[in-house]
C-alpha cells in the first residue's frame, strides 16, 4: 500500500513539474517583456483596468485611427482578440494576430506579414482586456518601432458608429 | 449498558487510504491532475465537460421582451446624451428584433450590443444568453453524452474510495446512478429562465428533490449506500481549493480564525449555561454545545470521544445539527440578500452559524460565489480548531471526573481530529496561485468550476436524502432540543455580529475575494 501510495505523488508531482517546465513562451522574449505580460493578465484575471500608456507606444483614439484609414495612410490594424471574437466583429481590413499565439511563438508576427518600420496599431476589447497591450510590449521587444495602441479597443470604435466588418 | 464513544486510535500511515478525509483529497487530486494532463496533451476536449443546463421557452423570451425594452431606453437616451451614434443604432436594432421575436435575430442583435461593452454589454449578454438558450439544445444527445460521460467517470473514481474505504461496492454502483440523477434533474429544473429569475438555485432543487424522496416513499436500501453527502462535498472542495488564490484564503483565513475563537468561547459556553439551566445533564451539555458553536456533526463526534460519552446522544445531536441545517441554509442567504448584507460578511456568517460544510456551500451558494468561497474558508478555520476544541474538553473533563478514570487525553488528539481534507484544499489553492502558470489555470477553470458544482449536487441532493423530519418527532424529551435551538438562534446573532465586524470593513480592510 505505501508504495503504491508513494508511485501515486510521485506521479502527480512529476506531472505538476512537466506541465509548469512545459510552459512554452518563445525564448525570444526578454524576461521583461514576459513579467510584464504577465502582469498584464493578473491585471485581467482581477478584472481591472490595463495601465494608462505603455512606454515607447504611442496612444491612439478611434477618431485618429479612422482618419488614417480614411486619409488611406499606409497603417496595419492588428486585432489581438481570438479567432471567434474577431469573426464576429472586426475593424475593416485588420489583421488577426491573438496575443497567444504571438507569446508563444515570436515568428506569427512575420507570418501576420507585419515589417519592422510598418505603422502598426493594435486593438482588443477595450481597457479591461490584456491582449493589446501585451502585444504592443511583445512587438516592441521584437523590434518594432511604430506602435500605436487603441487602448479603448472595439467597444470605442462601436461607439462612435464607425464601419464593421464580419467573418474571417 | 450504554455505550460509551471512545477516544479512536487510528492513525500511522494506514489512515492515508482508509479515512474519508485523505481519501477526499485524493480524489481532488486525482481530478484536478487528469484535467491539467488533458490539457497540457490535449487529450479530451475541456470545453465538453461544461454542460449547458440553461432553457429559456419562447413564451418566456416573449414574458422578458417589454422588461428588456425597459432596460434599453434609458441606455438609448444616456447614448444620445453622450453622442455615441453607434451605441444607439445597435440598440435601437435589438428593440427591434426583439419586437419581431425571432431569437436568432435577438441572438445576433444583442452580441452586437454585447460589443459596445459597459453596461449595455451586460444586457446584451444576458439577452443573448437567454435567446440562445433554446429549450431543445439542453437535452440534445451532445449535451446530454457530456452528462452522462462525467456520470461514468465520476462512479469510477469514486468507486476506488468506496472500496478502500470498505463500504459495499456492489450497492453503491447500484445506487450511485441515482443519486447522480437526481443531481442532473435538480441542475437541469434549475437551468430553466423562471427560478433563475427568483434567484432559487440547483442546491434548493437538489434539496427539495431529496427531502421529497426521503419523506415520502422513503428510500430505498440500495440507493442508501451512494449517499455519502460527506464524501461528496470534501471532494469538491478540495477542487475548489484550485479556484482560489492563496492569498484569499490567508487573508480571509486570518479573520476567519478570530471569528472562529470568538464564536467558539461565547457561544460554547453560553449553550452550555443554558443547558444546565434547563437541567439537561453534562453529557449532552457538552455535545451540544460543541455541536453548536464549533461545526455540528464532527465537533459533536469529537467532544463525545473527548469525554467518552454516551453514543445514544450523540447520535441525538447529530440528527438535530442535521434537521437543522435545512431550514437555516435556506433562510439565512435569503436573509443576506433581503436584508442588504454584503456578501462577504453574509459569507462569514454562514461559515461560522451553519453547522455542516455542505450546508455552508450550499447556501453560500445560494448567495454569491465570494460569499461562497469566504463561508467555506471561515468555516474551515473553525473546524481545524476542532482537535484543539477536544483537546481541552478532554482535560477539563478528566479534571471534572478525577484523573483516575479513563484514557489520559493527549495532544495527538489536535492532529487526529484534524480535517485532512483542508489541506488537499490548501495544497490546491497552492499550486494553481504559485505553481501553474496563469494560462493553465485560466484555462481549466471552467472544467474544474463544472466539476466541483458536481460534486455539490450529489452532496446537496444526498443532504436531502438524509434528512428525515420524521426522526425529530421520535426524539424523546425536548429539553436538549430547545437548549440546542436557543443556543443556535444566539449563536447567528453573534456571528452576524462579529462577522460584520470583521468582515465588514469596521475593524479590518474588507478582504478580496472574487
Amino acid at each position: 500500500m505505501k508504495s503504491m501510495l508513494r508511485t501515486g505523488f510521485s506521479v502527480a508531482l512529476a506531472i505538476m513539474f512537466l506541465m509548469s517546465v512545459g510552459y512554452a513562451v518563445d525564448s525570444k522574449y526578454s524576461a521583461d517583456t514576459i513579467k510584464k505580460v504577465d502582469e498584464f493578465k493578473i491585471l485581467k484575471r482581477d478584472k481591472k483596468d490595463m495601465p494608462e500608456s505603455l512606454p515607447g507606444v504611442k496612444n491612439i483614439k478611434a477618431e485618429e485611427l479612422k482618419s488614417w484609414i480614411d486619409q488611406k495612410k499606409k497603417i496595419v490594424i492588428l486585432d489581438n482578440r481570438p479567432a471567434d471574437e474577431f469573426e464576429k466583429e472586426h475593424i475593416p481590413g485588420a489583421v488577426r494576430l491573438n496575443s497567444d499565439d504571438l507569446l508563444d511563438d515570436s515568428k506569427k508576427a512575420e507570418q501576420a506579414g507585419l515589417k519592422k518600420d510598418d505603422i502598426i496599431a493594435a486593438y482588443c476589447n477595450g481597457a479591461k482586456c490584456w491582449r493589446s497591450p501585451a502585444v504592443s510590449v511583445m512587438l516592441q521587444n521584437l523590434g518594432y518601432k511604430n506602435i500605436n495602441w487603441l487602448r479603448d479597443g472595439l467597444p470605442e470604435w462601436v461607439k462612435k458608429g464607425y464601419p464593421t466588418a464580419e467573418g474571417k | 449498558m450504554e455505550e460509551k464513544c471512545k477516544i479512536e486510535k487510528k492513525g500511522g500511515w494506514s489512515s492515508l487510504l482508509k479515512n474519508e478525509d485523505w481519501l477526499a483529497v485524493w480524489l481532488g487530486a486525482l481530478i484536478i491532475v487528469l484535467i491539467l494532463a488533458s490539457y497540457n496533451w490535449k487529450l479530451i476536449d475541456l470545453s465538453k465537460i461544461n454542460v449547458n443546463f440553461k432553457w429559456t421557452t419562447d413564451s418566456q423570451i416573449a414574458l422578458r421582451t417589454a422588461k428588456w425594452k425597459n432596460s434599453i431606453d434609458p441606455l438609448i437616451k444616456e447614448a444620445e446624451a453622450k453622442g455615441e451614434q453607434g451605441t444607439v443604432i445597435r440598440l435601437q436594432a435589438l428593440k427591434e428584433a426583439l419586437d419581431q421575436g425571432d431569437r436568432k435575430a435577438i441572438v445576433k442583435a444583442a452580441g452586437k450590443v454585447e460589443n459596445i461593452g459597459g453596461i449595455p454589454a451586460e444586457l446584451g449578454k444576458e439577452i443573448a444568453d437567454r435567446s440562445k438558450a433554446e429549450t431543445a439544445k439542453t437535452l440534445k444527445w451532445d449535451n446530454l453524452s457530456s452528462v452522462i460521460k462525467i456520470g461514468i467517470a465520476f462512479l469510477i473514481i469514486s468507486s476506488i474510495g468506496i472500496i478502500l474505504l470498505g463500504r459495499s461496492i456492489g450497492k453503491y454502483i447500484a445506487g450511485f446512478p441515482v443519486v447522480f440523477f437526481l443531481a442532473w434533474l435538480s441542475r437541469f429544473l434549475a437551468g430553466n429562465a423562471l427560478p433563475s429569475d427568483w434567484g432559487i438555485e440547483y442546491v434548493i432543487f437538489a434539496l427539495i428533490v431529496g427531502l421529497a424522496i426521503s419523506n415520502t416513499v422513503g428510500l430505498p436500501g440500495w440507493v442508501k449506500e451512494a449517499v455519502q453527502t460527506e464524501y461528496y462535498i470534501k471532494t469538491g472542495l478540495v477542487i475548489l481549493g484550485a479556484g482560489l488564490l492563496f492569498f484569499e484564503i490567508l487573508q480571509a483565513g486570518a479573520l476567519g480564525i478570530i471569528q472562529a475563537l470568538l464564536v467558539i468561547l461565547v457561544v460554547w459556553y453560553c449553550c452550555f449555561w443554558l443547558c444546565r439551566k434547563l437541567k439537561v445533564d453534562d453529557e449532552f451539555a457538552v455535545m451540544l454545545s460543541s455541536a453548536v458553536s464549533i461545526c455540528g456533526v464532527s465537533a459533536a463526534i469529537a467532544s463525545c470521544g473527548a469525554i467518552e460519552g454516551d453514543k445514544k446522544k450523540l447520535s441525538y445531536v447529530t440528527s438535530l445539527v442535521l434537521i437543522c441545517a435545512v431550514p437555516m441554509m435556506v433562510l439565512m442567504p435569503w436573509a443576506v440578500k433581503a436584508l442588504g448584507i454584503p456578501d462577504l460578511v453574509g459569507g462569514a456568517w454562514l461559515g461560522g452559524t451553519l453547522d455542516t460544510s455542505g450546508s455552508v456551500v450550499a447556501a453560500g451558494a445560494l448567495i454569491s460565489e465570494p460569499a461562497m468561497k469566504t463561508g467555506v474558508i471561515v468555516k474551515f478555520s473553525q473546524n481545524a480548531l476542532i482537535g484543539v476544541a477536544a483537546f481541552i474538553l478532554s482535560i477539563w473533563w478528566t479534571f471534572k471526573k478525577g484523573a483516575a478514570a479513563g484514557q489520559r487525553p493527549t495532544a495527538g488528539v489536535i492532529w487526529e481530529r484534524f480535517p485532512k481534507f483542508v489541506l488537499g484544499f490548501i495544497v490546491a489553492s497552492f499550486v494553481f496561485s504559485f505553481i501553474l502558470p496563469l494560462d493553465t489555470v485560466n484555462d481549466t477553470k471552467k472544467a474544474l468550476t463544472e466539476l466541483r458544482t458536481w460534486w455539490f449536487a450529489l452532496a446537496f441532493v444526498s443532504i436531502g436524502l438524509e434528512t428525515r423530519f420524521l426522526d425529530m418527532m421520535k426524539m424523546e424529551g425536548g429539553r436538549p432540543a430547545a437548549a440546542f435551538l436557543l443556543a443556535q438562534s444566539f449563536n447567528i446573532i453573534w456571528t452576524l455580529i462579529l462577522a460584520y465586524l470583521l468582515f465588514g470593513g469596521i475593524i479590518f480592510a474588507v478582504p478580496d475575494i472574487r
